[in-house]
């Protein structure tokens, strides 16, 4: 398999950010629940993440941060999970979507193509205090951020990418992070395990609707067919509480990642953090992943904006209820 | 004037939450999605020494230390959903009282005699075999795995049995990690040497009043809320259960 990818001059590039940015270590800038959305090159993306309810209840921070980004055709879905024992993991998990994601893609080579003028309606919407159910006392406080990127007109053209370039790529970029991450808890005076967080994603490219999802930690990256859901990246079994992280010095031996391609019968790509997976991995039911798949594909679709998954995603990981499911929660989906 | 008064935040609270329903419904928000419907347990496990010098107030204490627990635990909303607790006592006879782990609103507090020796070795073979038949592991595609067993042990005086193999055995366990074993020793015939020979994990030792009991079992409360709200890990750094603070009671034994 290759990529479809051109060398880069630069002119003409264009891409968005939705999702979570890098937290302030002045003062608490990470909205305890946030959602973005967009459509890219004719995929949709929804993103959400929900504080959980220890958080809450302790008056802690979200610890997870998801993002997704565009560079030319290719799209970025990033989740983290700061890892709770680590003092600040939500600050690393914050840290390290947005410093991998601007790793991976300034390198990234795009398809030669012109940007059309029309505007196209795509946005990014995050809310604090939205989830008005749970805590009343914050529904006035959303805030929201509302972006329009222009649509761009890309030619097709071929010319290969090795899936060990690509790969290669991706562990540099993790490589950079690792160590981004513990020079950073270095200047805080921080151990470096403060910053521990895991790190999910999926580097897709429009075009030739290949992908790479790749994987440090627990969580889940699932792949939904008509019908069948089945774990893109390999589900490394961990002791119950415990976790690979980023920022440990063997984070590679806990690298999984998968090459896959976008074919007709792929409905969806969800990436989630445990707080999710926890309730969907296990059963009973006996058929529970691949039931959650469908009915979480089902639930997105039958709406026909993204604005409006968007905000029926966040309020469901806000809002369900499964035993002992307490932590925060976070997916991104990707779908047709 | 007669009639009935209206309390106005009652009026608020109940035109916002149906303000909400309403926005609910129009803008289409409920998703129906299928969820896993196992819990993860976290384990707990008392082994309680009734041997013949726990007679009289120690025991009665004992007794009323485990109704604390019980009260503790079931106040707080995580713990109460999470808390499987098995009780072994080990004196003139060695019983698992629970039969294996039983949710913590279930645990009835047993009515204990203080009677026999001391064979602490019985006591851990119970706990081996509730931990090989009753503690679930995460299995993929299959059940969701409890987490760590806390276990706390309470003795007052030497073991009188082979505890030496099944200790090992548990040792062997801990090392691999599914284990957290707290050892206590109360009482005037507690022996430091002993006490270190016996401990799997922390140990620490106490007066056998009924103040000193009480003040344990509320710490075990403490600890066990504490677990059952802990927080994931690094793989690897084998962090022990993070334990509220002792009290003053409870001597820790380097």
């Amino acid at each position: 398999m290759c990529f479809s990818i051109f060398p880069e001059d630069g002119v003409g590039v264009t891409g968005f950010i939705v999702g979570d940015r890098v937290i302030s270590r002045a003062f608490s800038t990470h909205p305890d629940w946030s959602a973005g959305f967009g459509k890219h090159n004719g995929f949709s993306f929804v993103g959400a993440s929900a504080i959980g309810q220890l958080h809450l209840r302790e008056g802690r921070k979200r610890e997870d941060c998801f993002l997704v980004r565009s560079k030319g055709e290719w799209l970025l879905s990033l989740v983290a999970d700061g890892v709770g024992s680590a003092r600040l993991g939500g600050f690393g998990a914050s840290l390290a979507v947005n410093f991998f994601a601007e790793e991976i893609l300034r390198d990234l080579v795009v398809t030669k193509g012109h940007i059309g003028d029309s505007l196209k309606g795509r946005g990014q919407k995050r809310w604090k205090g939205y989830g008005a159910k749970l805590v009343p006392a914050l529904a006035h406080e959303g805030v929201g951020t509302l972006s329009w990127y222009r649509e761009m007109h890309l030619q097709e053209e071929e010319n290969p990418w090795s899936e060990n370039e690509c790969l290669e790529q991706i562990t540099q970029g993790l490589r950079k992070t690792h160590d981004f991450l513990l020079a950073t808890a270095q200047r805080e005076n921080e151990e470096a395990g403060a910053l521990a967080t895991t790190l999910l994603g999926v580097l897709f490219n429009t075009f030739s609707r290949q992908g790479v999802a790749f994987q440090i930690g627990d969580g889940l990256i699932l792949a939904v067919s008509e019908n069948e859901s089945w774990p893109l990246v390999e589900v490394v079994e961990f002791e119950v509480s415990e976790t690979a992280v980023l920022t440990q010095q063997n984070w590679e031996e806990w690298l999984r990642w998968q090459f896959f391609l976008w074919e007709d019968s792929l409905e969806a790509v969800f990436l989630m953090t445990d707080g999710v997976a926890d309730d969907c991995l296990y059963t009973p039911p006996e058929d529970v992943l691949n039931r959650f798949g469908q009915d979480l594909v089902r639930e997105l679709t039958r709406v026909l904006d993204e604005e409006t998954a968007a905000r029926r995603l966040l309020h469901w990981l806000s809002e369900y209820k499964a035993p002992s499911s307490f932590d925060d929660r976070t997916l991104v989906a990707l779908y047709r | 004037m007669s009639g009935f008064v209206v309390d106005s935040n009652l009026a608020k609270m109940f035109i916002l939450e149906f303000w909400m329903e309403v926005v609910d419904v129009e803008e289409g928000l409920e998703m129906d999605v299928t969820l896993g419907e196992g819990l993860r347990r976290l384990p707990v496990y008392l082994l309680l020494d009734t041997s013949g010098s726990m007679m009289g107030a120690p025991i009665q204490a004992v007794e009323e230390g485990l109704a604390l627990f019980k009260r503790e635990v079931e106040k707080d909303t995580f713990a109460r959903e999470t808390v499987w607790v098995s009780v072994i006592v080990f004196g003139r006879e060695v019983e698992n009282v629970t039969q294996g782990l039983i949710p913590v609103e279930k645990l009835e507090i047993p009515s204990l005699e203080a009677g026999g020796y001391t064979p602490l070795g019985a006591a851990l073979r119970l706990l081996l075999d509730s931990l090989d038949r009753d503690v679930k592991k995460a299995v993929k595609g299959g059940e969701k795995g409890d987490w760590k067993p806390l276990v706390f042990i309470l003795t007052d005086g030497k073991p009188t049995d082979d505890w030496k193999s099944p200790r090992l055995e548990l040792l062997n366990r801990r090392e691999r990690k599914v284990l957290n074993v707290i050892t206590v020793g109360c009482g005037p015939d507690i022996d430091e040497g002993t006490l270190r020979e016996i401990a799997v994990g922390p140990s620490f030792k106490m007066d056998a009043d009924s103040a000193s009991f009480a003040a344990f079992f509320r710490w075990v409360s403490q600890t066990v809320k504490a677990v059952s709200q802990s927080l994931s890990q690094p793989q690897g750094e084998n962090t022990p259960a993070p334990m509220p603070v002792p009290p003053d009671v409870l001597q820790y034994i380097p």
